[in-house]
């Protein structure tokens, strides 16, 4: 869909297209973009899509996407939606397949120095203990009755069989529990899909990758999440795999069954919703909130998997703690309390492809960030920079305490595929110092950092737009892929 | 990519983030086979994994929904699921019976040792429409969350 005539400036790098646009419309939509990047968002269906989040029964003050946008399957990846609660909208497609795909980011107390020689065997030590890859199980298979305990506890009931520390579960977003989860609500095709996949990383854009810290944009900040210039951290990003999948496929499929008993007419169907507080609104909840309790266990179950391989590949030489700086989702609802139309009201945010951002002060970031807001974890491709960014309060005002959540794609698999050469990517990656440990070369052709768009711009503008605030930048040392 | 069988046809088709298939068939039956053949060659192409002779692993299907694209959809999604689970290829589709609202059968496979090329998160209804045209073929385009 080419950029509507309609679209006009609002506030800084912040464009509107009013209600006026389409006759669904319930509120406006808004792209947080630079000028020079909406006519490549123009260029596929993302601004169509975003036009029909902004008719989902309920929705509040706009349906928004973030300068990451692109066209997705119903809502835009990259986009955010509140509905009024209770009553206004639920709908699976505004969280996606990937419950909970989020990023973790983990410190070591090494600096790049005292690891240069080591990054290739810590690769291939992490091949070997994150399974990654289609299909791959992991180590650990659950009983049905340690499921239904994953699946309502999350991770720290990971921390209760010994996966990793207080400390771990502290500094993840919802300390790694949504409380009113319901594993009674998760089919038994979705259990089985998830069996034998806690502790896995999965294929596509998912990763676990060594980073160096190489900028500091703002030093207290930073000294309080605890970086340091040339510090080692580890980066992982990955979901609830393919039992999140199918909790989606299932409640969608109900969705659909259901909109007519509530008068629900929408314009795609992969935005099929239902009212919050209908049981088959509050069934989803349920489900859609133990799947991210799934994605949370698998994190902390490939953290004691980090350290174990650090302890491995550096025996004796390991020094100190490796900590979690935090975790956050960038696939997920929740009931949140914002301020809209000058009042504050409990809302439904659904977040597709975007990360929570609360700013400085809000009681849900722990205290030992409060004063600067939520760390907000943003991975480039495995070729370019990722990011730490903070919660701002502006985030709280403009985008329902939410930002960007990556680079976002720019070019389909097959012309990755046929325009980058996997073993001439390897060979340039290697010349920046990046060991990559891949499952398939087909996969490292996909992920080429050219297939994303660039991350720099990306986190530029959240920062101009005031949505979040440049903490540090990291760079790959070892990448390790499925 | 594109694969044909008696005027009827699959076509893989480039997505921003995921995948497509565009089928043509000559009847409704014809589109559900194309539909799970190309599936089938997404996951893992025939010719990196000759199919055996004979297939040995039959997954019975009799499905209900409100129209032929959620028909089509749940079929796919079915055979996706018990495909993930045990590395299972399922290429051929038997149709004994099919309409708008109603499909039984069964899909033909085998468990391969094969890594898949691709996971397939879901089969979406994006933009899903199951055409008839005014010669009387069926036209449509799945798109795969990958």
């Amino acid at each position: 869909m080419a950029l509507p005539d309609s679209l006009r400036a609002h506030g800084n790098m912040c464009w509107e297209i009013p209600t006026s646009h389409g006759a669904s419309m319930r509120v406006p939509a808004r792209i947080f973009a630079a000028e020079s990047m909406l006519k490549s968002i123009g260029s596929d269906r993302s601004i169509e899509q975003l036009v029909n989040v902004a008719s989902l029964p309920g929705i509040q003050e706009a349906a928004l996407v973030m300068p990451d946008v692109h066209e997705g399957y119903g809502f835009p990846i990259g986009g955010i939606a509140a509905t009024e609660y209770p009553h206004g909208a639920i709908s699976p497609g505004g969280i996606g397949y990937d419950i909970n795909c989020g990023v973790r980011m983990l410190t070591t107390e090494f600096r790049f120095k005292q690891l240069r020689n080591r990054f290739q065997a810590l690769a291939e030590e992490l091949f070997k203990r994150v399974p990654s890859g289609v299909g791959r199980g992991g180590l650990l298979k659950l009983s049905a009755n340690e499921m239904d305990k994953v699946l309502n506890q999350g991770a720290p009931y990971m921390v209760a069989q010994g996966f990793g520390t207080q400390r771990d579960i502290h500094f993840t977003e919802s300390q790694g529990r949504l409380e009113w989860a319901d594993a009674n609500k998760v089919s038994d095709d979705a259990r089985r899909r998830g069996l034998n996949q806690l502790g896995t990383m999965g294929a596509g854009n998912h990763f676990v990758e060594l980073d160096r810290v190489d900028a500091i944009f703002d030093r207290h900040t930073a000294e309080t999440f605890g970086l340091e210039e040339d510090q080692v951290v580890v980066l992982i990003h990955t979901g609830s795999r393919g039992l999140g999948h199918q909790v989606a496929t299932d409640y969608i499929r109900t969705m659909i069954g259901a909109m007519p008993r509530y008068d629900i007419v929408l314009p795609d169907r992969e935005l099929a919703c239902v009212p919050f507080s209908s049981n088959e609104g509050r069934d989803y909840f349920g489900a859609m909130a133990a799947a991210a309790n799934f994605a949370w266990a698998n994190r902390q179950l490939i953290t004691c998997r980090v350290r174990e391989a650090f302890d491995h590949v550096l025996g004796a030489e390991r020094v100190g703690s490796i900590e979690v700086l935090y975790d956050v989702a960038h696939n997920i609802a929740k009931i949140e309390e914002h301020s809209v139309g000058g009042e504050n009201k409990r809302v439904i945010v659904h977040r597709k492809g975007a990360t929570r951002a609360f700013g400085p002060g809000h009681p849900e970031v722990v205290e030992e960030y409060r004063s600067v807001g939520q760390p907000v974890l943003i991975p480039g491709s495995m070729g370019t920079a990722s990011y730490v960014l903070a919660g701002t309060e502006m985030s709280m005002r403009c985008s329902f305490g939410s930002t960007c959540h990556g680079a976002g794609r720019r070019m389909s698999r097959s012309k990755a595929r046929r325009e980058v050469h996997a073993g001439d990517l390897l060979k340039e990656l290697k010349q920046l110092g990046i060991v990559v440990q891949a499952g398939s070369k087909r996969g490292v052709a996909e992920e080429a950092p050219k297939a994303y768009k660039d991350v720099d711009s990306v986190v530029d503008v959240v920062q101009d737009a005031g949505i979040a605030r440049k903490v540090a930048r990291v760079r790959p040392l070892a990448v390790i892929k499925g | 990519m594109a694969a044909s069988s008696a005027e009827s046809s699959f076509c893989i088709i480039d997505h921003t983030a995921d995948l497509a298939l565009e089928i043509q068939a000559v009847d409704l039956a014809a589109f559900f086979r194309q539909a799970l053949r190309g599936m089938a060659e997404l996951i893992l192409p025939a010719a990196s994994d000759p199919p055996p002779p004979g297939f040995s692993q039959i997954l019975e299907l009799e499905l209900d929904a409100p129209d032929a694209e959620v028909l089509l959809v749940d079929m796919l999604n079915r055979v996706n699921l018990e495909s993930s689970l045990a590395n299972t290829v399922f290429r051929e589709l038997e149709i004994d019976e099919v309409s708008a609202r109603k499909m039984r059968g069964r899909a033909r496979g085998y468990v391969t040792d094969q890594r898949f090329d691709i996971d397939i998160k879901a089969v979406t209804y994006h933009g899903l429409e199951i055409k008839k045209l005014e010669n009387g073929r069926f036209s449509g385009q799945i798109l795969f969350d990958i």
